[in-house]
């Protein structure tokens, strides 16, 4: 079973995006909200291609790390780069963070973001949800945006489904059309926060099979999720975090079946044994 | 024993139903479809106005929002007629015709209620579709009229039906200053005809026939958007 042509077609676009950078660089980031720190100094280096996979306990600040690096969150310490591209500087002045922020709208393009909630929009079709996008930032015509957009959806298996609402679809469907709309903005990185955890148990599988097929094109990715399985066989990468921080970084074998830290293996535990 | 023969009162509907009456219910229907329909449309743009400064949690711009919005809500409209009628122009010097005043006044009046209805319609929607359309690289502009907007007035459309029956009913406030809508004609009838039964039974139902297509409007819309 070869890679079909489309996925050939992703992987060329994806090689050496960012110039040898890495795609997502952490330095010291500290975020807290009012009195309680969330992400307590995290140095974290992706490189462009790798899956990395975090988990971890609610509350270790796994999603606020993904809302910071997706620029929905200010950080108050460290640095963010996309790309080799300052995408966040928590020690950066008022009039430099203006600067940033209006420098970041190509940025901003280059990270796409997947939520556990869908976030589609309900008063739009499939097909409108993602050529919107499509016309409207990556400023096609609305002809040919509508065209990419039933390519993509027909692509995810959903091309009987185009002109349904998102309240028509079931839960496995409306996540690959928000996968299909974030990607239908050619991101060079994404970000997917635990976006099976609301699913069915049945409509799980579909969403990671799209999940697998886009990280064997070469897309970066950064996936927050309790599927161990998917873990295991499609991530680089695993980072455990706890409290606000990196507790333990290694490939999915040792991490998973060998964990040396105490934190990682109390947690593995209570995951696998349920 | 004598009982209270006089409840036979006897129903004379030609009071109603003669081409006089008919002339005067024409203007004022005219004046009253008039003034709810300009209060309606006025109001609804400054309720808008009202709710998004109220949305920008910003110091200055949300106190003022507040203070219109609390005031106007909390004082009978009756009131306000008033004294746009009388006091604003002892004030500010501008005189306003009876006809405007109405319209000034309900249309604040209406403004303050849609403003609470706008900024609840809004203020539903979750942060999430907020979220994905900043991920997506969407404008401040576009998410707010093409994806907040949308569902939000879609959220606010009962309410804002509510709020249109209600300004067709306090049309008729515009009475005491003499704006010639169907309230008014109805009072200078009945002082000449000395038929008050048959006329105001004649006023009610006609108000009726106005507002309750509106509710039917209102419920068609609602079904046809019931996507969210």
């Amino acid at each position: 079973m070869g890679d079909s042509e489309a996925t050939q077609a992703d992987r060329s676009e994806r090689v050496n995006v960012f110039g040898g950078a890495k795609a997502i660089e952490i330095v010291g980031v500290r975020k807290s909200f009012d009195e309680k720190v969330v992400l307590d100094g995290i140095d974290l280096a992706v490189s462009e291609g790798e899956v990395l996979v975090l988990i971890g306990p609610s509350g270790s600040g796994k999603s606020t790390l993904l809302r910071c690096i997706a620029r929905l969150l200010p950080i108050n310490a460290g640095k963010v780069q996309i790309g080799g591209q300052v995408s966040q500087d928590g020690a950066a002045s008022w009039w430099r963070r203006m600067e940033i922020t209006r420098s970041s709208r190509a940025l901003r393009q280059q990270v796409g973001m997947v939520f556990q909630q869908f976030n589609l929009f309900p008063h739009k079709t499939a097909r409108q949800n993602v050529a919107m996008g499509l016309h409207l930032v990556r400023h096609l015509s609305k002809d040919e945006a509508d065209k990419s957009a039933v390519e993509l959806l027909t692509r995810m298996g959903l091309g009987e489904h185009l002109d349904q609402y998102p309240g028509e679809l079931s839960g496995g469907q409306q996540q690959r059309v928000a996968i299909a709309r974030a990607l239908a903005l050619r991101p060079h990185v994404m970000l997917f926060d635990e976006v099976t955890s609301a699913l069915d148990p049945e409509l799980v599988g579909e969403v990671l099979s799209v999940m697998r097929e886009l990280a064997e094109s070469g897309m970066t990715m950064l996936v927050v999720t309790h599927e161990m399985g998917f873990a295991r066989d499609v991530a680089d990468r695993v980072i455990m975090m706890d409290a606000g921080t990196i507790v333990e970084d290694g490939s999915p074998t040792s991490l998973l079946t060998r964990p040396t830290h105490a934190r990682t293996q109390q947690f593995l535990q209570r995951v696998v044994n349920r | 024993m004598n009982i209270l023969a006089s409840n036979a009162y006897r129903w004379n509907w030609d009071a109603v139903f003669n081409h006089d009456v008919a002339h005067l219910a024409l203007v004022g229907l005219k004046y009253t479809v008039m003034v709810t329909a300009l209060s309606f449309l006025i109001g609804s743009a400054l309720g808008l106005l009202a709710a998004g400064l109220r949305l920008t949690h910003k110091p200055p711009f949300t106190q003022i929002a507040y203070i219109y919005v609390d005031f106007f809500r909390t004082t009978p409209a009756l009131v306000q007629l008033i004294w746009v009628f009388y006091v604003l122009p002892v004030l500010f010097g501008v005189t306003f015709s009876p006809f405007m005043s109405g319209v000034v006044a309900l249309s604040l009046n209406a403004g303050a209620f849609f403003a609470e209805v706008f900024r609840g319609g809004i203020e539903t929607i979750p942060q999430g579709q907020w979220d994905a359309a900043n991920v997506l690289g969407y404008t401040r502009r576009s998410t707010i009229v093409r994806i907040i907007l949308p569902q939000g007035l879609r959220q606010a459309l009962p309410a804002t039906a509510s709020i249109f029956i209600g300004l067709l009913k306090d049309s008729s406030l515009c009475s005491v200053i003499a704006v010639h809508e169907l309230t008014y004609q109805t009072q200078t009838l009945a002082a000449q005809t000395f038929r008050p039964l048959e006329l105001y039974t004649a006023l009610a139902v006609a108000y009726f026939l106005l507002t309750y297509p509106l509710s039917l409007t209102s419920s068609w819309l609602e079904r046809r958007f019931r996507v969210l």
